[in-house]
């Protein structure tokens, strides 16, 4: 599939700057006291996001990649307004979010929704599929004629039989919930989409299903998403940009054809030699020695050297900086300035 | 040679009442060399894992093996009293499950555990028993395995306590290990981490593994044979490049052509229409997989044999010939 080709002076949808986001206890004064005392440390901080630069554009489908703990989840969050920032910004189709208040504000939440891992957890059991399907729109006064046609309307596009819409949610198969979530993102009408491990729980049948449904609304109501998972192959097949995330840092960005043709990360190339595939005969199964270090405290320089093959004195202490190696392909790894 | 285990014509049953019972195994049979790596799979419910508790003798009550035989190294499993099938398990057949936190004793150090799984078998010194937890612990790759004795499951990533977990199965060098998803809870990388120390156990030590899955993909790489279960029957068996290149049953065909691959970017995938019933729901005669099947004619109302020998064989009425394109 062919890159959306924006007009130039365009915004783009979605441009996260220099974003971090830490987690941590806020000590209180007794703490704080004892701290400035240097009787006690301060509490630990989780370095989820450490200056993320990542743009989305109009109509595209940017894949977000990384191992469990590199904070892609908590990137999602950010992009569907869920979660802010500690430091950094974001802009949304051109406008600084922390700025927007009142309407505009409402309208930038509404537009941008998140579909979650785990089906089941996301819908209240309680409720019904009408009142789950309906809850946002009414509340927003977004349903002008009958209820019941509405929510009828987005089942639909969803591929659920709307004649099941008085049942619960426990009722249904994983695959039928992962619908019922689709519609109740798209009931309020959004552009952007953030799917979080969205597929991850399906089975591959039903996973295929998801993808193309996916990928049916993209075409039919002009989506963009950020579809986060780890799995290289899904990303692969519905992505049309990929970002590789590793430990809180994006480590190389470009379009889906070129990351998997001619990864330039040391980490990407050893992700991408991992990817399973369904390919006959026997294979060496060969790993990434190591597993990734914890976030509470990152190793300096580039987070990755102490697992990278190719490390130098220089990953220990610089931060790699990130840099267009190949039209709209980006990597932040120093190998490439010896290289040029 | 004779297999090391041979499942023949294996049924479990689930009672609901009156004198029914659902199968959630259905005849179903298999062969395993020393050696060997074969993977066992199919979807949520298919009844992979049932085939895999029942070779374990695991299959809580009231559910049961109703029929068939199990046999490994020529003695029949399904008839062995619970002290036999005891002084089995973790001696000569292992199993290591999907989900490491639950195999563990979160209150217990790592040492502990694996000592205690060494004197339910052996009488040892505990100095003994230690220097081979450690060495087990070694071989499955942990880093200073001396100190990690004493340490808690909660110590460990996910991928280590799955490691853990091997190396508790290794403790007796068993001839068998059945892997339940070992992997599917884990990063790619440490996936290809796990799977690279089986592969090591198999060429090493001989030893055989049911790789029970839902990945296609990992099964391409790591297995000598397949068998994919549906609705708890084996529709089709084989060697793996065989099956995987030009699959007879509809249902294989289907499942492979679902998976995303380089080839599938900006295009529809493959889709099985419809979704796999519960067990209660399936079809009660004939081809479980008919009511989901676009060749399905009138003939499917019969139950399907075995088409072919008794190591490669699909259940199909209406096999495909042709490659997989």
């Amino acid at each position: 599939m062919s890159l959306p080709n924006p007009p130039q002076n365009e915004s783009p949808l979605l441009e996260i700057r220099k974003v971090s986001r830490h987690f941590g206890s806020k000590p209180d004064i007794a703490t704080r006291i004892s701290i400035a005392l240097g009787a006690a440390k301060p509490p630990p901080v989780v370095h989820a996001l450490d200056a993320v630069d990542l743009v989305i554009r109009r109509g595209e489908v940017l894949g977000l990649v990384g191992e469990s703990g590199c904070g892609k989840s908590t990137l999602g969050r950010i992009a569907a307004n869920i979660l802010q920032p500690s430091s950094g910004s974001v802009f949304w189709k051109g406008t600084d979010r922390s700025k927007l208040n009142g309407r505009a504000l409402r309208d930038a939440d509404l537009a941008a929704q998140m579909i979650f891992q785990n089906p089941m957890a996301a819908l209240n059991p309680r409720m019904n599929i009408e009142t789950l399907v309906s809850e946002a729109p009414a509340i927003h006064g977004m349903i002008k004629g009958s209820r019941a046609a509405y929510v009828d309307e987005y089942l639909q596009k969803a591929g659920f039989d709307p004649d099941m819409k008085r049942r619960l949610p426990h009722q249904f198969s994983g695959g039928q919930r992962a619908r019922v979530n689709i519609a109740r993102a798209l009931a309020v009408r959004p552009d952007f989409l953030v799917c979080d491990e969205s597929v991850a729980a399906l089975d591959v049948s039903i996973q295929a299903q998801i993808l193309n449904l996916f990928m049916d609304l993209r075409e039919q109501l002009d989506l963009t998403y950020l579809f986060v998972s780890h799995d290289l192959g899904v990303v692969e097949h519905i992505s049309d940009r990929v970002a590789i995330m590793y430990l809180g840092r994006v480590v190389e960005e470009a379009p889906v054809e070129e990351v998997f043709a001619k990864p330039n990360h040391p980490y990407t190339q050893a992700l991408l030699a991992e990817v399973p595939r369904i390919r006959p005969g026997k294979r060496k199964f060969e790993a990434i020695k190591g597993e990734l270090p914890s976030p509470i405290n990152p190793p300096p320089g580039c987070h990755f050297h102490p697992r990278c093959p190719f490390a130098t004195e220089r990953c220990r202490t610089e931060i790699p900086k990130r840099k267009e190696i190949a039209p709209h392909h980006y990597s932040a790894c120093h190998l490439n300035d010896e290289a040029a | 040679m004779k297999p090391l285990l041979d499942v023949r014509g294996l049924v479990t049953e689930f009672p609901i009442g009156g004198n029914q019972g659902l199968r959630a195994v259905d005849e179903v049979s298999f062969k395993l060399n020393r050696g060997e790596v074969l993977g066992l799979v199919g979807e949520s419910g298919s009844g992979k894992s049932v085939t895999g508790f029942s070779i374990m003798g695991l299959v809580d009550k009231p559910g049961k093996v109703s029929s068939g035989q199990i046999l490994f190294d020529g003695e029949d499993l399904a008839t062995q009293s619970y002290e036999q099938m005891r002084s089995l398990r973790g001696r000569r057949i292992a199993m290591v499950f999907q989900d490491p936190m639950m195999t563990l004793n979160p209150v217990l150090r790592i040492g502990t555990q694996m000592t205690e799984a060494i004197h339910a078998h052996e009488k040892v010194s505990p100095s003994q028993a230690r220097i081979r937890a450690r060495d087990a612990l070694g071989m499955v790759g942990i880093p200073s395995p001396e100190e990690r004795l004493d340490a808690y499951p909660h110590e460990f990533s996910g991928g280590m306590r799955q490691r853990v977990a091997i190396a508790i199965a290794l403790l007796h060098r068993p001839d068998l290990i059945i892997a339940d998803e070992p992997t599917t809870a884990l990063d790619v990388t440490i996936q290809a981490q796990i799977i690279s120390e089986f592969q090591k156990l198999t060429e090493e030590q001989g030893t055989a593994v049911i790789w029970i899955t839902h990945d296609l993909a990992i099964v391409s790489g790591l297995a000598d044979r397949i068998a994919v279960m549906y609705g708890g029957r084996i529709v089709e068996s084989g060697d793996i490049t065989t099956v995987l290149e030009a699959p007879h049953h509809p249902y294989t065909r289907g499942l492979i052509r679902s998976v995303p691959s380089e080839n599938s970017r900006g295009t529809r995938l493959a889709q099985i229409p419809g979704v796999t019933p519960s067990l209660a729901r399936m079809p009660a005669e004939g081809c479980t997989f008919r009511t989901r099947c676009e060749r399905a004619t009138d003939a499917c109302r019969v139950r399907p044999g075995q088409f072919g020998n008794e190591l490669d064989y699909h259940r199909c009425f209406h096999p495909f010939e042709e490659k997989l394109a």
